[in-house]
């Protein structure tokens, strides 16, 4: 007790955080560590595709012997081309900033709307977590495809002509439906936490409820909500793949991961190389996601400490 | 005698256990977890609150500071009636009055350092105080409370069982209330480190003056730091006295029967001391008994226990008892 004077003045040490614990336990796990630099790789070389002075993903090789050829280092045709003689390497790049943007806007709005939704419902408890809870298994049961083709059929005009293409609605359909597992996760998140006594104790100290769920309730789930967000990310890029396989996706000239692989499939005998490497490379970015989602999940899982 | 604090009048808490059906049927259960409570509590004065596990303890202590909804009664702070406030006007209250929880690390944010978990009640009610002063006083709090100041950037699970303990009360303590209510503060910890928080909480209600609600099942650390103690039984007052006669001139049987419980620390004196053990266990509270609820393990019972429940009367000088058959031990 006699040298708390001389702490006073001595500098501030400074605290580890549960966050900063999990940072380190990340970092020794090898698999999730390369799973974060392929992942890192593959968007950046997406992202930087119009500046690698790679060919444009539109043009047409009409100086092919044939349209469609295997990969070629000489010719810069690194993955060949696809049956209409355009760099297929090129369209993966496309077709990956799309999927990639597809995933992260997607997971960006069920972190968003899910957190606040699950939170709330979760906190307040009694009739009003009854009424939000009902509304998330009304969106839960419409089936997501006639969702997809009613919302396509009757307002794809309007946002092509809003929006110059109909992407926008792709991302309407799979955000509205991806944040009703986050509000499920965050829901009983929150009922565990509400009774903590920390959560008494702000009531007791007068601090309103919009403030304890934003700083108490939500960073004390983020845990969970982090772990799910990366396996968010792979389910989305997949409903697109899916969405665009069907026909009902990206429109070309446009490219995505989903679009290059329905492509593909159709001259699968003849160009196996315009399947294998759009695939492959979709293959390796999902494995990646889910090494990193599985490290994530070790590294902030309470019971491991 | 200096006007009462807060006065509580014949508090009532009681929860619904049953279970609803779909169309409102269903069976319904009810606990009294507090039933007809009444106390006054001077400004600067502690209140021990002593009673068995269930007896409505915590539950009268978080209903006093309207934690918990109340089915009847009133509670009196400073001549306002806290039931008939506005919840703005409340929260505004709040300031005031703190709680100290049982659960020393439970009770603390763990993503939120040390200083933000003390500070939270502070910028609450002063959002625009600069983040320097801000740090300044909670670093004086810190060290009020034993703390060193230059740890407030660390987080609760880097401390002790008693450290975080100290961290809860450097939170309850910084906007100066005049009531905390103390919910098992101590019960979690060490002995050694439990004689140093209630010593704690006692040079702090000197220097800052502040009334104590203390809950605990520890007789002994009630004596040490109680001006009156109050014990409970099922929800209902059995007796509350001033800590001297409480201890030396119980009347109620229950109060006897705990006082006799209590070991000391002499193992002749231990050995030999006569004890009441009371038979059974504590009755469920969905379904107490009539009349008095002591009564089915109370020595002294007869038949009128079964029929009135004994009113709280004076038994001298700040001294009520509930019982029919009050009176020292035979």
């Amino acid at each position: 007790m006699t040298d708390l004077s001389i702490a006073v003045t001595r500098p501030e040490v400074k605290g580890r955080s549960l966050w900063a614990d999990a940072r380190r336990r990340f970092m020794h796990n090898k698999a999730a560590v390369v799973g974060l630099i392929i992942l890192s790789f593959v968007t950046l070389m997406c992202i930087g595709a119009p500046y690698l002075g790679l060919h444009d993903p539109e043009e047409v090789d009409w100086s092919l012997e044939q349209l469609s050829i295997p990969p070629n280092f000489e010719l810069g045709y690194y993955f060949g081309t696809d049956q209409n003689g355009r760099d297929l390497f090129v369209r993966t790049l496309y077709g990956g900033q799309v999927s990639l943007f597809v995933g992260f806007v997607a997971t960006m709005v069920s972190l968003l709307i899910g957190t606040l939704w699950g939170a709330t419902a979760g906190f307040l408890g009694g009739r009003t977590d009854g009424a939000m809870m009902r509304i998330v298994d009304i969106f839960y049961s419409l089936p997501f495809i006639f969702f997809v083709i009613l919302l396509s059929a009757t307002l794809g005009p309007q946002a092509r002509q809003f929006f110059g293409s109909d992407m926008v609605l792709i991302y309407l359909a799979i955000g509205a439906v991806s944040w009703l597992d986050m509000a499920r996760i965050v829901r009983g998140q929150t009922i565990s936490i509400r009774r903590k006594e920390f959560i008494e104790a702000a009531h007791a100290s007068g601090v309103s409820n919009w403030r304890i769920i934003t700083r108490h309730i939500i960073p004390n789930c983020l845990g969970p909500v982090v772990v799910y967000m990366t396996l968010t990310v792979p389910a989305v890029i997949l409903t697109e793949s899916f969405l665009s396989f069907l026909g009902m996706g990206v429109q070309e000239p446009n490219s995505s991961w989903g679009m290059l692989i329905s492509e593909g499939a159709k001259s699968m005998d003849i160009a196996p190389w315009a399947v294998v490497f759009p695939s492959a490379v979709m293959v390796v970015t999902l494995l990646a996601l889910n090494f990193v989602g599985d490290g994530l999940r070790d590294a902030l899982d309470p019971k491991d400490r | 005698m200096s006007a009462p604090l807060l006065s509580v009048n014949d508090l009532k808490v009681h929860f619904d256990v049953g279970r609803k059906g779909l169309f409102g049927g269903g069976s319904s259960a009810i606990v009294k977890a507090v039933d007809g409570v009444s106390f006054d509590l001077k400004p600067g004065e502690t209140l021990g609150l002593v009673g068995e596990s269930g007896c409505g303890k915590s539950t009268l202590g978080r209903a006093i500071l309207r934690l918990l909804p109340l089915q009847g009664g009133r509670t009196v702070w400073l001549g306002q009636d806290l039931s008939k406030l506005e919840p703005n006007a409340m929260r505004n209250l709040r300031r005031e009055m703190q709680i100290i929880f049982q659960d020393p690390l439970a009770s603390l944010n763990p993503r939120m350092t040390v200083g933000q978990i003390i500070a939270e009640p502070m910028t609450t009610f002063q959002p625009n105080l600069k983040p320097a002063e801000v740090k300044d006083k909670v670093k004086a709090m810190m060290a009020k409370v034993g703390l060193l100041p230059n740890q407030l950037n660390r987080y609760p699970h880097e401390f002790s069982g008693g450290q975080c303990q100290r961290i809860g009360i450097a939170r309850a303590i910084i906007n100066n209330p005049r009531l905390i209510v103390c919910d098992e503060p101590v019960s979690a910890l060490d002995v050694s480190i439990q004689a140093q928080i209630v010593n704690l909480l006692m040079d702090l209600q000197q220097e800052m003056g502040m009334s104590l609600i203390f809950i605990s099942h520890n007789l002994a650390i009630v004596r040490h730091i109680s001006h009156r103690v109050m014990v409970l039984y099922l929800g209902k007052v059995m007796e509350i006295a001033d800590r001297d006669s409480l201890y030396t001139n119980p009347l109620h049987p229950y109060t006897q029967a705990l006082n006799s419980a209590v070991p000391v620390p002499d193992p002749d004196i231990e050995q030999n001391k006569a004890r009441i053990v009371l038979k059974g266990d504590l009755p469920s509270p969905l379904n107490p008994p009539s009349g008095c609820p002591f009564r089915t393990r109370c020595p002294k019972a007869t038949e009128i226990c079964a029929q009135v429940m004994p009113d709280l009367v004076s038994a001298g000088r700040d001294h009520m008892v509930a019982c029919h058959h009050a009176g020292p031990i035979a």
